[in-house]
């Protein structure tokens, strides 16, 4: 199976404390994410004794944030809030702004600048928005108990399951999830819409989770890499290959 | 609040003193000499990103269909949407504009909007029932200074490369079609204006472009001259030290020469992108669109 993947870039921001932009495999869909952390509370009520409080900004790319923004931004927050170890740095703020760049246009549509309209599903902002958001995390050092990935899969009229649909393929999905998982295969995150059945979803999941950890065995030691490295590419290694890539990077700005 | 970090007295000084005494900047660039300026295009129509120095601009323009306003049934609508947020400093909020913001967003508004560089009677479809909603959003995404000439590049070079879906009008009957079926048609672009930002040190007599954030923290008058390829298109001086006129008359002249040096390279870079994507005959319609900009 040859496995498309997202492209990862950390650190391409100055001002912010870590950045990173997201290109989703299945669409044109690109985020870029800007964290910013730690800060201080803006407002003293939302200020947590013993957490760090956190705020997601997702801004669309043509218009001002609607009701499904907002939506995505509070799930995006759910995950993240259960993956940093907040308790670290209590009474400050991790600020994550998530800017969508580009989606999709519907060709199809006369107009063809639905791509990201209201009307849409939330699901794929909702994948490139999670998985920019935990690269931004990363960027910026934030500490985190967990590395997640998330993907999006479609269930087709005829029951097959596809990992990163194309928009023509979501178009005709009679189902939509977005799955996240953890480094050690725990599932952090599903978002299912349309209709289907339990059996439907658990293959689902399993195609997720072999596209985020690799290979199904993956994870039962929390070795990612060395069971990923022979299927094709997996969101884990995509993810281990952009901070080795930032890493180095990093190194040779220094010798300079 | 959070806000930007002010230059420290040490570092003012050593800037202003630099200045003054041996015109030396930071980034050992001469005084009139901009930074690099890179100007890359989305996979989409219409969407630009335009890097200056470490400033990052990304524009995406967008169209759909309304009614006209009661009072211009003949123009379509055109609307400049800038909103910084925190990924571009940590000194900027959501939804509590700055005063910066809010400058920004009058100074694109009045250099491309009022200065009529797209022609909105083009976007009418039927007179007081349909137009054309054209939207530029401005998304800020790295912030070190030259943020006004950085938007208004973005945006033109946005414009230039947008291509709306076309339309037909049978009687009452108005038809949009697809991108497949009929080739998008771009903006009816009447002058290309860009903006030069001049910054006055040492009592106006001395003029710094594109100043860095740290350069514009420091100085005592900014100008803003906005100029397509033979004219300026507007001028703003919000407050800061007096200038002597003879200085303000020869920025005109700059800006004029740096518009159109900035208009030459966004062109070609236009021409470029839209060869590589001459799939369904875009870079004809392009010289057709082109044309009228000279």
């Amino acid at each position: 199976m040859t496995q498309v993947s997202p492209q990862i870039q950390l650190h391409n921001l100055s001002s912010s404390d870590g950045s990173a932009s997201y290109i989703s495999p299945c669409s044109l869909q690109r985020i870029i994410a800007g964290v910013n952390y730690p800060l201080e509370v803006s407002y003293r009520s939302k200020e947590v004794p013993d957490d760090t409080y956190i705020e997601v900004n997702l801004r669309p790319h043509n218009a001002v944030a609607g009701v499904k923004e907002h939506h995505v931004e509070e799930v995006v927050r759910r995950v993240l809030k259960s993956m940093i170890r907040g308790e670290e740095t209590p009474r400050t703020m991790l600020q994550c702004t998530l800017q969508v760049m580009e989606v999709e246009n519907d060709e199809s549509l006369p107009g063809g600048v639905k791509g990201g309209g209201q009307g849409e599903s939330y699901l794929e902002m909702l994948c490139g928005g999670l998985n920019a958001a935990i690269l931004g995390c990363l960027d910026a050092g934030v500490q985190m108990r967990t590395v997640a990935g998330a993907v999006l899969v479609a269930v087709s009229k005829s029951r097959e399951t596809n990992i990163w649909p194309s928009l023509k393929e979501r178009k005709m999905a009679k189902s939509l999830h977005v799955f996240a998982y953890g480094r050690n295969a725990e599932m952090l995150l599903c978002e299912s819409e349309g209709e289907f059945i339990m059996d439907e979803w658990e293959r689902a999941a399993m195609l997720a989770k072999r596209a985020v950890l690799g290979t199904d065995d993956a994870g039962q030691d929390g070795d990612v890499e060395m069971a990923g490295e022979d299927d094709g590419r997996c969101l884990m290694s995509e993810i281990r290959d952009a901070v080795q890539a930032r890493v180095v990077r990093d190194g040779m700005g220094g010798d300079q | 609040m959070p806000r930007i970090a002010d230059v420290s007295n040490v570092e003012k000084n050593f800037i202003l003193e630099a200045l003054t005494s041996s015109k030396l900047r930071l980034d050992g660039r001469q005084l009139d000499q901009y930074r690099s300026i890179d100007l890359t295009y989305g996979q989409q129509l219409g969407n630009a990103t335009v890097t200056l120095g470490k400033t990052k601009v990304n524009v995406q323009i967008s169209a759909e269909v309304t009614k006209p306003s009661e009072e211009r049934k003949f123009d379509g609508i055109f609307t400049i949407t800038t909103e910084l947020s925190p990924i571009a400093s940590p000194g900027f909020e959501i939804g509590r504009p700055t005063e910066q913001e809010v400058l920004l967003s009058r100074i694109l508004e009045k250099a491309i909007r009022r200065s009529r560089a797209i022609d909105t009677e083009s976007l009418c479809i039927v007179a007081g029932q349909k137009c054309w909603s054209v939207r530029a959003d401005v998304h800020v995404l790295d912030f070190d200074g030259g943020l006004t000439d950085a938007c208004c590049i973005a945006t033109m070079a946005a414009l230039h490369h947008f291509r709306r879906p076309e339309v037909s009008v049978e009687g009452e009957r108005v038809t949009i079609h697809t991108m497949a079926e009929r080739v998008p048609v771009p903006l009816s672009i009447l002058h290309s204006p860009i903006c030069v930002t001049f910054s006055f040190y040492a009592d106006g007599e001395l003029v710094l472009l594109d100043a860095t954030a740290k350069e514009e923290q420091v100085r005592e008058a900014e100008m803003v001259v906005t100029a397509n390829d033979f004219e300026i298109c507007q001028i703003a001086k919000h407050g800061g030290k007096p200038v002597d006129p003879a200085i303000v008359v020869k920025c005109f002249q700059v800006a004029i020469s740096k518009a159109r040096e900035m208009n030459k390279s966004m062109r070609a870079r236009l021409t470029a992108d839209l060869a590589k994507r001459d799939i369904r005959g875009q870079s004809a319609e392009n010289e057709r669109g082109e044309a009228p900009i000279g």
